[in-house]
C-alpha cells in the first residue's frame, strides 16, 4: 500500500512541475492548428528529390501528432502526390517533436536537450527521405508502368 | 483552441498519463545511482534505449517524464536522447504501416537511418556534456521548478479539470461514433 502511495506520491510532483507547461504547449498547438491544416501541406511542398523532403520535415517538427496519428496525414500526404521520401519524412520528423513536447523538455529536462531534440528529429527525418528519395524504390504495389531504375 | 483543448488533449492525457505513471515508477524503483554503470557501458546504454524505444508506443510529450526520470537517475543523457527520438518516430504499428504504405525497402531505409541518426546524436549530445562539463541530472528539472507551488497547483487544477471535461463529454458522445478518430 505504501508502495503504491510513494510512486503516486512521485507522479504527483512529476504532474506539478509540467502542467503549466502542458497548458502552454496546448495553447501553441491550438494557434498552429488554426493557421495551417496538417492535410494541406501537399501545396506547399513543391517537387524534387530533397526540397519536399526539408520542407515537410519543417512541417512536421511543430505540429504535435503522435505517431499513430500521423499515419492518416502521410497516407493523405502521398495519396496527393508527394513522393515517398516527403511522406516518410513527414512520419518522423512530426511524431518526434512538436511545440508541446518541446514545452515539456523545457519543464522537465534542461536548455540542451530542449534546442537538441527538434534538431535531431529534423535531421532525422531529412536524412531518411532524401535516402529512401535516391536509394529507395518507388511503390511496388501499384501494377502502373514501372520505368527501370526508377529509382 | 476547442482542438487543441479538446480533441488534442482528450489524445495526449491518457499516453501522458502513463508516462508520468512509469516516470514515477523508474524514481521510485530504480537504483539511486546508474551513474557509474552508464558511463563505463555508454554505447551498451545507447543500443539498450534504442532497443526498447523502436517498438515502444511512447509519444514524444509522454516519453519526456520517463527521459527525465532515467537521467535523474545517472543515466547517460544520450542514451535519453536516444529514447527520446526513436521512441515516438516509431511503434510495433508504424513499422507495419511503413512497410504496407511504401515497401519493405522503404521500411528497411526507415529502421536503419533512425536507428543511425539517434545514435550519432546520442554521441553528439553526451561529447556537448562532457565538453561543458555540465551534469545532466544536475540540471534536469530545474525549469519546472521556477513557479512557486501555488501557481504549479493551479495550473494543475485547470488540466486535471480540463482532461475530465473532455473525458465526459466524450464519453457522452460515444455511444454514436465509438472510434471516431
Amino acid at each position: 500500500m505504501t508502495l503504491i502511495y510513494e510512486i503516486l506520491k512521485e507522479s504527483w510532483y512529476i504532474y506539478l512541475d509540467v502542467a503549466i507547461y502542458m497548458l502552454f504547449g496546448f495553447f501553441v498547438a491550438g494557434i498552429l492548428y488554426l493557421f495551417f491544416k496538417a492535410d494541406k501541406i501537399k501545396q506547399y511542398l513543391g517537387t524534387g528529390k530533397v526540397r519536399p523532403v526539408i520542407l515537410s520535415a519543417l512541417f512536421g517538427i511543430p505540429i504535435p501528432l503522435c505517431s499513430c496519428g500521423v499515419v492518416p496525414v502521410a497516407t493523405g500526404l502521398k495519396k496527393q502526390g508527394a513522393n515517398s521520401g516527403a511522406a516518410l519524412s513527414f512520419m518522423i520528423a512530426t511524431p518526434e517533436s512538436g511545440v508541446d513536447s518541446i514545452a515539456i523538455s523545457w519543464a522537465m529536462l534542461d536548455p540542451i536537450m530542449t534546442v537538441v531534440r527538434p534538431i535531431a528529429a529534423f535531421i532525422t527525418a531529412v536524412a531518411t527521405g532524401i535516402a529512401q528519395n535516391f536509394f529507395g524504390t518507388e511503390d511496388a504495389p501499384p501494377p502502373s508502368i514501372q520505368k527501370p531504375g526508377g529509382g | 483552441m476547442k482542438y487543441a483543448y479538446g480533441e488534442l488533449l482528450t489524445d495526449i492525457a491518457k499516453p501522458f498519463a502513463v508516462g508520468i505513471l512509469i516516470a514515477g515508477m523508474i524514481t521510485f524503483f530504480f537504483p539511486e545511482d546508474l551513474t557509474l554503470w552508464a558511463n563505463d557501458h555508454r554505447f551498451l546504454s545507447m543500443l539498450v534505449m534504442l532497443i526498447a524505444g523502436i517498438p515502444m508506443y511512447v509519444c514524444a510529450t509522454s516519453s519526456t517524464p520517463i527521459a527525465a526520470a532515467l537521467i535523474l537517475k545517472g543515466l547517460n543523457p544520450g542514451a535519453a536522447l536516444v529514447f527520446l527520438l526513436a521512441g515516438p518516430a516509431t511503434n510495433a504499428a508504424t513499422i507495419n504501416i511503413v512497410k504496407n504504405l511504401f515497401n519493405t525497402k522503404a521500411l528497411f531505409i526507415y529502421l536503419t537511418m533512425i536507428s543511425l541518426c539517434a545514435l550519432v546524436f546520442g554521441f553528439i549530445v553526451d561529447m556537448i556534456y562532457d565538453l561543458s562539463g555540465i551534469q545532466a541530472n544536475a540540471i534536469v528539472g530545474q525549469a519546472g521548478e521556477i513557479f512557486p507551488e501555488s501557481i504549479q497547483l493551479i495550473a494543475a487544477a485547470i488540466l486535471t479539470g480540463l482532461i475530465i471535461f473532455n473525458w465526459v463529454a466524450r464519453l457522452k458522445r460515444s455511444p454514436e461514433h465509438a472510434h471516431s478518430h
